[in-house]
């Protein structure tokens, strides 16, 4: 059974198996290899019968289907830790998507505006229904965004969540969370059917929102500690310029007249880069967890956040968005009407399961001290702590970080 | 719980070992039928020692080869012991009724 004295012997059978062995195992990831080798090369090396040199079948498809699901589940942590990490890290996206909002403001021409008019016909909207205020060109974002009492209470709600998650204070963070969405619902249905790049960073920041409750229903803030945050930050952040460029491009004047000029079809033309840069980096934070070691359960999240700007993308290619009433059979119906029903499909699944993660919140909060802590997380996560104040020493230290980080990913953009 | 994951908190519940000892306490507490491999076996320790299930309890070196030994955590025991309950639940009625249509222990086709 032993396989001391083979590994005694330089040359001996038992030293050559060792050698396939550790070869084998470099399937493992670095870090749990760095972990692991010796110890299971002394169980695979005693498992070995005498005079073998070869490993056994049964153990090489064993290591390479346990090498395998290591790498899928990532370095230590599971669904808790992504989690957790998320909590922390998606403020700083809707805090950093509202910056943006304010910092790049942008204008129609006054021929997109004009031509509005034959799209919203072309829609079936009768020429009479058409406010006067769909003609007149539009300003998105900038300075007049805090003139908006809707904007504002989503911004004090994007700041409170992240004040609350730092704080440690879960259930403040879930009830700004639901203040926020409902704010940036009736902003984003006040806006026109024909701002379908406006509403991309509306949509995307549903997505985020329901993630984000969602992590901190379930977060196990011991578990973020074990890792460095920051890397967590790239992604994030990646996705929020993406986001940015993508509303951009949708709206910059060239591509709106281009659309409006084709009666409502959307195509976008070679050369915007924007779009280009915008996609490229929205399919850069979807993969970017992968060689920064955070996991494929980082990836998912992201793309689960990701899931407004595909359907955008879809709408870009496909039909206009605001043609989706009458697809559905909803027959002619005025264009704010017909983007209230889309904008409501979009956030009715978000807005029910943030409801739930705050009522499980609220309900656990009355039961015994592990179940109030469990929140969405349940058995997975039960018995772990929330959020401690002495926590937010490293967390903001953490935070800190993203800002640094928030700037390089700028420049990346800028080398594209 | 999978029933690796159970046999090797059940391997551990009689003290502390190393990996090739929980190998072949598994085989023995399972009748051989189940015969652990590595890569499974190190798949299970690292998904119960991030869960608090186990923990590292020593590490020695034999023959020039690192032997770590896990031993159970209270949080292990209590979800084994809850395991190990739900189990003998199932089992006692799977009988109860294969004992009210005369298919008892004794019985049942081959």
């Amino acid at each position: 059974m032993s396989a001391a004295d083979g590994f005694l012997t330089p040359g001996a059978p038992h030293a050559e198996l060792e050698q396939r062995y550790r070869r084998l195992l470099r399937l493992y990831p670095r870090e749990f290899r760095a972990r692991r080798t010796d110890e299971m090369i002394g169980v695979l090396m005693a498992s070995a019968a005498d005079g073998q040199n070869r490993p056994a079948r049964g153990d090489v498809s064993d290591i390479v289907w346990g090498s395998l699901l290591a790498r899928l589940r990532g370095p230590r942590g599971g669904w808790p830790f992504t989690l957790s990490a998320f909590a922390l890290v998606a403020p700083s996206f809707l805090v950093l998507t509202d910056i943006l909002q304010v910092a790049f403001p942008y204008s129609e021409s006054q021929a997109a505006a004009q031509s509005r008019i034959s799209v919203l016909e072309a829609h079936g909207v009768p020429a009479a229904d058409i406010p006067q205020s769909a003609i007149v060109p539009r300003h998105v974002g900038g300075m007049q965004l805090l003139s908006q009492p809707a904007f504002l209470i989503l911004v004090a709600g994007h700041l409170i969540v992240a004040a609350a998650v730092l704080a440690g204070l879960r259930r403040t963070a879930l009830a700004a969370l639901v203040i926020a969405t409902a704010a940036d619902y009736t902003q984003w249905t006040a806006f026109h059917v024909l701002h379908p790049g406006a509403g991309t960073i509306a949509f995307l920041t549903i997505a985020v929102f329901l993630l984000e409750a969602i992590a901190l229903a379930a977060a196990d803030p011991r578990a973020a500690r074990r890792r460095e945050g920051w890397r967590h930050a790239f992604p994030a952040l990646a996705l929020a310029v993406a986001a940015q460029l993508l509303a951009l491009s949708f709206d910059a004047p060239r591509v709106g007249d281009m659309m409006l000029r084709n009666g409502g079809e959307l195509h976008v033309p070679s050369g915007n880069t924007m779009m280009l840069i915008g996609c490229v980096l929205a399919l850069l934070a979807v993969l970017l967890p992968l060689p920064l070691g955070l996991g494929w359960r980082a990836s998912l999240l992201l793309a689960a956040a990701c899931y407004p700007l595909v359907i955008l993308a879809t709408a870009a290619f496909g039909p206009p968005f605001g043609r989706l009433p009458q697809t559905l059979g909803m027959g002619p119906m005025s264009a704010p009407v017909a983007h209230t029903i889309i904008v409501t499909i979009l956030y009715l699944p978000p807005l029910l399961v943030l409801c739930r993660a705050a009522a499980q919140t609220i309900r656990t909060s009355q039961g015994s001290e592990p179940a109030k802590l469990a929140g969405l997380g349940g058995g997975a996560v039960r018995g772990r702590r929330g959020f401690r104040r002495a926590d937010a020493g490293l967390v903001g230290s953490q935070q800190a970080e993203l800002v640094g980080v928030g700037g390089a990913t700028v420049g990346v953009v800028d080398d594209e | 719980m999978q029933e690796t994951t159970f046999l090797v908190l059940t391997a551990l519940a009689k003290g502390p070992q190393h990996g090739y000892g929980i190998i072949q306490d598994v085989g023995r507490i399972s009748g051989e039928r189940v015969a652990l491999r590595a890569g499974t076996l190190y798949g299970a320790l690292e998904r119960l020692d991030a869960d608090g299930l186990i923990a590292m309890d020593r590490e020695e070196i034999v023959d020039r080869r690192l032997r770590r030994y896990y031993r159970l955590t209270d949080e292990g025991s209590a979800r084994l012991a809850e395991e190990a309950k739900r189990l003998q639940e199932s089992a006692a009625t799977a009988l109860q009724r294969l004992g009210e249509r005369g298919l008892g222990l004794a019985g049942g086709p081959a």
